[in-house]
């Protein structure tokens, strides 16, 4: 630290990491202040700051002032981007299809035309995305309540118009549902990425997540897990991984609890973490054996934490980093071989897991869902975004288990008369909150509020019915008559 | 326009974009303003150096170091270059040393700060 024009100057430190939603800060520690001997006792008052605004980053800050229509530019923004990437591929695969029937390949021209149909399709999806809105005026009193609008989504995975709205409705639903939890954890389970991902990828990973859950079912009772994919870019592999936000039947240890495990006193919870992850590893591979049942012989149950102790032990002995003055840094002094080899076993035999208890629940909340919003993050690439799409087609990334288990947490983006609150507070003048059907209106006849409502523009008058002409149905319209052929007027000149 | 009186030409703030590591920027923060680049929401900084003033973008670490508390106080920001082991879409994290000075420099510029502190409670 220096100092600059004798001004007394502190050293701003950074971040431990880049943050992420959901997940828990690292606490500044207190510092500990000293008192001298008869000093007044208001020095070691506590703040008055309690809203934290000393604290607060410009980051947060910024983040805290983002207006509703700046999220809306921010998410038109992405759609525009991923709108292109899958136009690309399209293009594409309509050049594949020209090149295809120019070398006379029938076969491979048709497979390539269906590809090509396929992402034209899912173009015009994303485009016509809230393209249409349904209008509603208040029907007990219309004079004084002006009409509202909702949007036509498209519901595509990728549309984060449409899966933002989803993740709100869903948030709102899980953070309902946390009154039933007595213990919440958010536990993550993770493995090695994938150069590339397929739809049976999804399919093993939820049965091994499934398993998971069973093995444990004495301590977690419920609550809901999804699957999120990420990409990285470096490396183009895939990262699957499985956010679990569950009810256990008993509190996490505190932090000062130590246990013995494998002749060593750790933290109980690292015991419990281990123990997790061991299970794990298990259901990936064969090189640790099957878990043992609950009604299996005492021996075989002996011979499993045998078995996990062995495990812990040899994880001691292949650890890459030592906890050296407050932070693990890497072993000096191995050999290249010696590196190779605690590097191949730990790829082997160990995979990253996180568990926490969960004190933010709004956040917790968000961790799981972000899966909805995820794709966000590789929206510029078709590279990715084409074995993305076909591998999640049809994949169910979120599911309800034990006492969560039927809760309805991933719906459509579309209106649903029976969830009509979904869309915000609809509260006409009077109270009575009955709403009637106008019409179907473009996006040029709608507007936003200040705080993310949207209304039909005040001069369209209440008994409009749209401004998007009704699609006629032919099958319904009384036919013309036929109407007999009149002999032609003629006279004579 | 009387000759008497002393007339001072008002420039407009000098925009640094920091480039080469080492770099420094110092002066009173005297604001903070959220500014939308290409449709991007970004933040930035206005310093007042003895009268001359100069502005910057803020950067993720920037923005997590800076507070809107520290409206009024001196900094010195120096550009230390690119942090290869974080990055984002591609672009690596730019790191900085910031400091702070203790002491509010510039008291209106504080009062201008966007939340209410033990300063302002008058007991």
């Amino acid at each position: 630290m220096r100092a600059i024009a004798n001004l007394e100057m502190q050293l701003r430190a950074a971040p431990p990491r880049p943050s992420r939603l959901g997940t828990r800060r690292t606490r500044v520690p207190k510092a500990h202040v000293t008192r001298e001997a008869g000093a007044s006792r208001r020095e070691a008052a506590p703040s008055l700051d309690t809203e934290k605004l000393l604290a607060t980053t410009v980051r947060q800050w910024s983040a805290a002032q983002r207006t509703e229509k700046e999220i809306r530019v921010e998410q038109w923004a992405i759609k525009k981007v991923i709108g292109g990437s899958i136009h690309k591929i399209w293009q594409d695969y309509e050049e594949k299809v020209r090149d295809a029937r120019d070398a006379g390949l029938i076969f491979e021209s048709e497979g390539f035309g269906r590809e090509a149909l396929k992402w034209f399709k899912q173009y015009e999806q994303l485009r016509g995305c809230q393209a249409q809105w349904i209008g509603y005026r208040a029907a007990c009193c219309t004079a004084s309540t002006r009409p509202v609008a909702v949007p036509v989504g498209c519901n595509h995975r990728l549309c984060p118009l449409c899966a933002a709205h989803r993740s709100t409705v869903a948030r709102k639903r899980i953070k309902t549902l946390f009154d039933r939890l007595t213990h919440p954890v958010l536990i993550t389970l993770t493995v090695p990425n994938k150069q590339s991902i397929r739809k049976a990828d999804f399919g093993h990973f939820r049965k091994r997540v499934r398993q998971f859950i069973a093995q444990h079912k004495d301590w977690i009772l419920g609550g809901v897990y999804s699957l999120e994919t990420t990409y990285n870019r470096t490396e183009k592999s895939w990262h699957i991984h499985v956010h679990v936000l569950a009810d256990v039947s008993a509190a996490l240890p505190a932090k000062t609890e130590k246990t013995l495990l494998a002749g060593q006193k750790v933290y109980a919870f690292t015991a419990i973490k281990l123990k997790l992850e061991f299970d794990w590893v298990r259901l990936w591979g064969k090189d640790w054996g099957k878990k043992a049942k609950k009604d299996a012989s005492a021996m075989r149950r002996e011979g499993d934490t045998f078995t996990f102790e062995e495990w812990v032990r040899t994880g001691r002995t292949s650890r890459l980093k030592e906890f050296v003055c407050g932070k693990y840094r890497p072993i000096e002094g191995l050999s290249a071989d010696e590196m190779r080899a605690r590097t191949e076993w730990n790829m082997r035999n160990r995979r990253v897991i996180d568990v926490r208890p969960v004190t933010d629940r709004d956040g917790a909340a968000r961790e799981v869902l972000k899966y909805l919003t995820k794709a966000a993050a590789f929206a510029d690439l078709p590279e990715a975004i084409e074995p993305f799409m076909n591998a999640v087609k049809g994949a169910r990334l979120i599911q309800t288990f034990g006492s969560w288990y039927g809760v309805s947490l991933d719906t459509a983006a579309d209106f649903d008369p029976e969830h009509f609150e979904d869309w915000g507070e609809m509260k006409c003048a009077c109270g009575k909150n009955s709403w009637e059907r106008m019409g179907v209106f473009f996006r040029s006849d709608v507007e936003m509020r200040a705080d993310g409502r949207w209304f039909l523009k005040r001069h369209i008058q209440p008994n409009c019915r749209g401004t998007v002409p009704r699609p006629t149905i032919r099958a319904l319209e009384p036919e013309p008559e036929e109407m007999e052929e009149e002999p032609c007027p003629m006279q004579w000149r | 326009m009387s000759d008497a009186m002393e007339m001072i030409e008002r420039v407009e703030p000098r925009f640094v974009k920091f480039g080469a590591p080492g770099e420094i920027v110092e002066g009173v923060l005297v604001g903070i303003k959220r500014i939308n680049i290409d449709g991007k929401p970004a933040i930035k900084y206005l310093l007042d150096d003895d009268g001359e003033q100069c502005t910057f973008l803020g950067t993720y670490q920037l923005n997590e170091k800076l507070r809107p508390a520290d409206m009024g106080h001196k900094i010195v920001v120096r550009y230390e270059g690119l942090d290869t082991n974080v990055s984002r879409n591609g672009n690596p994290m730019r790191h900085f040393v910031v400091q702070i000075s203790k002491n509010v420099i510039n008291k209106a510029a504080a009062a201008l700060n966007l939340g209410i502190t033990d300063d302002d409670i008058p007991f």
